[in-house]
C-alpha cells in the first residue's frame, strides 16, 4: 500500500522569479496530483472502457486527445494505456480502487511518484514553449483537450493544453527529469519574465 | 527536418523516433537451418529507393512502427501500426 507522497519533485527550488519583469509573467506551477496508468490487457481494450465509465464516469479519449470529468482527467499515453489523473488527496484510495475495479481487464500501475505535472500559463506560454519544442501549438491546431506525447527541451514529455482564462499548458514528466525541465523552461522565459512554485507552496 | 508520419501521433520530427531496421526480414522456421538464420540475423539489402523500415516512436507512443522509405530522397510514402501491413507496392 503505497503511502501519501506530498514532495515536491523541486527539493532544490525555491518559490522564485527570475528574466525581465513585465505585466503578465509567465506562472509555472508544480500541480501535485494521483497519477495511475492503467494498460489494457490483450484484446481487452472495450472493457477496459466501459469499466472505466463505470467507475469513474470517465470516458477514455481517442489519440492525442484528454477527457474531463468532475476531478478526474484522462490522458491518452499509447495505444491501449491511458493516464489518470486525479487531486493529490486520492493518492491512497485511488490506485488500490482501481486496481480492484480492472482486475484481470488492465495493468494498474501508481505512477503519482514517478511523474509529476509542470503547469505553465501566461499569455506567452506558447512563445516560450515554441523554444523548447518542435510541435504546433497554435489554437488552430493545438485546441483546449489536445494532448501530444512529445520531446520539451530534450526530454519526454506528455503536453496538453488546459483550459483556463489565460494560455495554460501542462507538462507530464518524469520526476527525475522535473528539476532539469524547470531549468530549461526558466531559461526560455527569461526574455519574458516568469515566477515558479512548488507544489508544497502552492498548497500553503 | 525529416518528418515521419507517425500512424497513432501524426507527423512528428525525426528525432522522436530511433531507426530498427529493415521491416521485411522474416523469422525462418525452427528446422530452417544455420545459414537460413545467419542470414536472417546478419544479412541485409542496402536498397536505393523504397524500403520498409522499423522506427521506434520512442518519445511520443513508444510503438515500433513500419515506415515505407525512400533511401534516395527521404520521401515517406506510407506507414503502419506493428501488426498492420503496408500497401502492397510504391510506384
Ligand atoms: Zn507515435
Amino acid at each position: 500500500m503505497s503511502a501519501p507522497d506530498r514532495r515536491s519533485r523541486f527539493p532544490a527550488s525555491q518559490a522564485r522569479k527570475g528574466g525581465r519583469s513585465g505585466d503578465a509573467p509567465l506562472a509555472i506551477v508544480e500541480r501535485p496530483a494521483t497519477l495511475v496508468q492503467v494498460t489494457a490487457r490483450k484484446g481487452r481494450q472495450a472493457e477496459l472502457a466501459a469499466a472505466i465509465g463505470k467507475a469513474l464516469a470517465l470516458e477514455l479519449p481517442e489519440a492525442g486527445r484528454v477527457a474531463t470529468a468532475a476531478d478526474k482527467t484522462a490522458l491518452w499515453l499509447q495505444p491501449g494505456s491511458w493516464l489518470i489523473e486525479a487531486p493529490a488527496g486520492q493518492r491512497r484510495v485511488l490506485p488500490a480502487s482501481l486496481t480492484q475495479a480492472l482486475n484481470g481487464i488492465a495493468a494498474v500501475v501508481d505512477q503519482s511518484h514517478g511523474r509529476c505535472i509542470i503547469e505553465i500559463s501566461g499569455a506567452e506560454a506558447r512563445a516560450v514553449l515554441a523554444r523548447l519544442c518542435r510541435l504546433d501549438l497554435h489554437e488552430r491546431a493545438f485546441a483546449v483537450g489536445h494532448s501530444a506525447a512529445t520531446l520539451v527541451g530534450h526530454v519526454s514529455c506528455l503536453i496538453h493544453r488546459a483550459d483556463g482564462e489565460t494560455t495554460c499548458f501542462r507538462l507530464l514528466v518524469g520526476s527525475t527529469f522535473a528539476e532539469w525541465l524547470l531549468d530549461e523552461i526558466t531559461a526560455a522565459a527569461a526574455s519574458y519574465g516568469w515566477s515558479f512554485n512548488s507544489a508544497g507552496e502552492a498548497a500553503a | 527536418m525529416h518528418l515521419i508520419p507517425c500512424p497513432y501521433c501524426g507527423q512528428r520530427p525525426q528525432d522522436e523516433f530511433h531507426y530498427r531496421g529493415d521491416a521485411t526480414v522474416k523469422r525462418p522456421a525452427p528446422d530452417a537451418g544455420e545459414q537460413a538464420f545467419y542470414d536472417y540475423v546478419y544479412t541485409r539489402e542496402n536498397p536505393r529507393g523504397w524500403h520498409d523500415e522499423w522506427w521506434h516512436h520512442y518519445a511520443g507512443c513508444r510503438q515500433w512502427i513500419k515506415v515505407r522509405r525512400n533511401t534516395l530522397t527521404h520521401a515517406v510514402a506510407a506507414s503502419a501500426g506493428p501488426a498492420d501491413a503496408l500497401p502492397e507496392a510504391t510506384p
